[in-house]
């Protein structure tokens, strides 16, 4: 048996802190605060508090108890909590039903749940041109409401 | 006598009761032609002067002899030598021997003789280099990443920026990635009371990645380097790439050998020989 296994990750459900490109996943946990131009290149997982500016090269994870007050620019993104900024998504954009957005939202495409807080102008299909806000694609957006659904 | 090997003995080495042990040890390097001067640690002796003495008469390879106590007394200057460095780690537990894979005793000759050399980064901490982590605890320290942004426990908490390990209290042994420089563990004080460490999960705690950074607080940091305690109001702390060679045992290289070793290297390089793995 190999003595480097990941067969320990799987068994205990445990989280490897490294992603697939080898770049390590950055997570800001609750009770911890960043101030200034946070930038990564891997996924980066949020559940404290940042101000400033927020960029990564993979997946941003904006979990139900992070308050960010930042701009901030992803990949692509999960969005569960409270964001007061402008996000400019490269690809897709998740708003969970707990998230609540104050500011302009660009991505190419996204899923909004039901619940989910949105204050803002939102440009969807256009994340490579992030400055201009050309007329939101309607029939990319899908979204999940229980209520249209029934 | 192999004049390119030079050893350090730390003091404790000259008591009675490890004369058996170091005879064992004399003997298989003898066997093994590695036999070479001999220096010893003492209490009013300097460690840099006495490496730096070796160095000076064309010591090439470098074994410490002791325990990680021993290589943590000459770790803060060994990587400017430009030396290969050795250890065998006479005395157990090794935290060091486990994650280098280098057995306790005189089983740690063969490791010696087989000659893995690998190239590491190290960690700084203003001027004093450092092999596993720089740990502070219960503390509001902030850490600034290289001029960019700051990051703080807000209700306090444990800090711990590592190079390449946990030391001694934690039950993980981590390979580094060479290329990700130095990562920063912050457990915040709200995470570090919930329940048992072992039932944390992964996220509770602030991990990023970082080569350059300053840690500083209005406070007095008192901070564990490796195995020593460090203390003052703001420290410069930067990863060193690969400027230090190491010897290991045969598990512990990852590239260039052993293909099996290197594809489970790319999927995760955590490894432990304890019950315990994650929390």
């Amino acid at each position: 048996m190999s003595m480097f296994s990941t067969k320990r990750f799987e068994e205990e459900g445990a989280v490897s802190p490294y992603g697939e490109n080898g770049v390590g996943t950055t997570i800001i946990a609750h009770g911890v605060r960043v101030e200034g131009d946070f930038t990564s290149k891997g996924d980066v997982q949020i559940e404290g508090d940042v101000q400033g500016h927020v960029e990564t090269g993979g997946m941003l994870t904006v979990g139900p108890q992070a308050k960010l007050t930042a701009d901030v620019r992803a990949e692509s993104a999960v969005i569960a909590g409270s964001l007061e900024g402008n996000l400019t998504v490269a690809s897709h954009l998740d708003l969970k039903a707990t998230a609540k957005v104050v500011g302009d939202v660009t991505c190419e495409t996204a899923s909004i749940e039901s619940g989910a807080s949105l204050n803002g102008k939102v440009a969807i299909g256009t994340a490579s041109a992030p400055k201009s806000t050309a007329k939101t694609r309607v029939d990319r957006v899908q979204v999940e409401d229980e209520e249209t659904e029934q | 006598m192999n004049v390119g090997y030079s050893y350090i003995y730390d003091d404790f080495l000259s008591d009675r009761g490890f004369e058996r042990e170091v005879a064992a040890l004399e003997t298989k390097l003898n066997t093994y032609d590695l036999a070479g001067r001999i220096g010893r640690l003492a209490l009013f002796r300097s460690p840099k002067d006495l490496v730096e003495g070796m160095v000076k008469d064309g010591t090439k390879t470098l074994i410490i002899v002791g325990n990680d106590s021993t290589l943590d007394k000459v770790m803060w200057f060994l990587p400017d030598l430009g030396i290969t460095v050795g250890y065998i780690p006479l005395v157990g537990p090794s935290a060091i021997g486990e994650l280098f894979n280098i057995p306790v005793g005189v089983a740690a000759c063969e490791v010696i003789t087989s000659r893995l050399v690998e190239t590491i980064d190290t960690g700084k901490i203003d001027d004093r280099y450092f092999l596993t982590e720089v740990s502070v605890s219960a503390t509001l320290a902030t850490l600034d990443v290289e001029g960019r942004y700051r990051i703080s426990p807000t209700d306090g908490g444990s800090l711990f920026i590592r190079n390449m390990a946990a030391y001694v209290k934690e039950p993980i042994l981590q390979n580094e990635k060479s290329t990700m420089g130095l990562e920063a563990i912050i457990a915040a004080q709200s995470s570090s009371r919930r329940g048992f460490p072992w039932k944390r999960r992964k996220n509770d705690e602030t991990r990023i990645f970082f080569n350059r950074g300053t840690l500083f607080s209005k406070d007095p940091i008192e901070a564990k380097v490796d195995a020593h305690v460090v203390s003052g109001f703001r420290f410069e702390v930067e990863s060193v790439k690969r400027n230090f060679r190491f010897i290991t045992g045969r598990g512990r290289r990852l590239s260039g050998v052993d293909e099996p070793l290197q594809t489970a290297a790319k999927n995760d390089t955590f490894r432990s020989r304890r019950k315990i793995g994650m929390r």
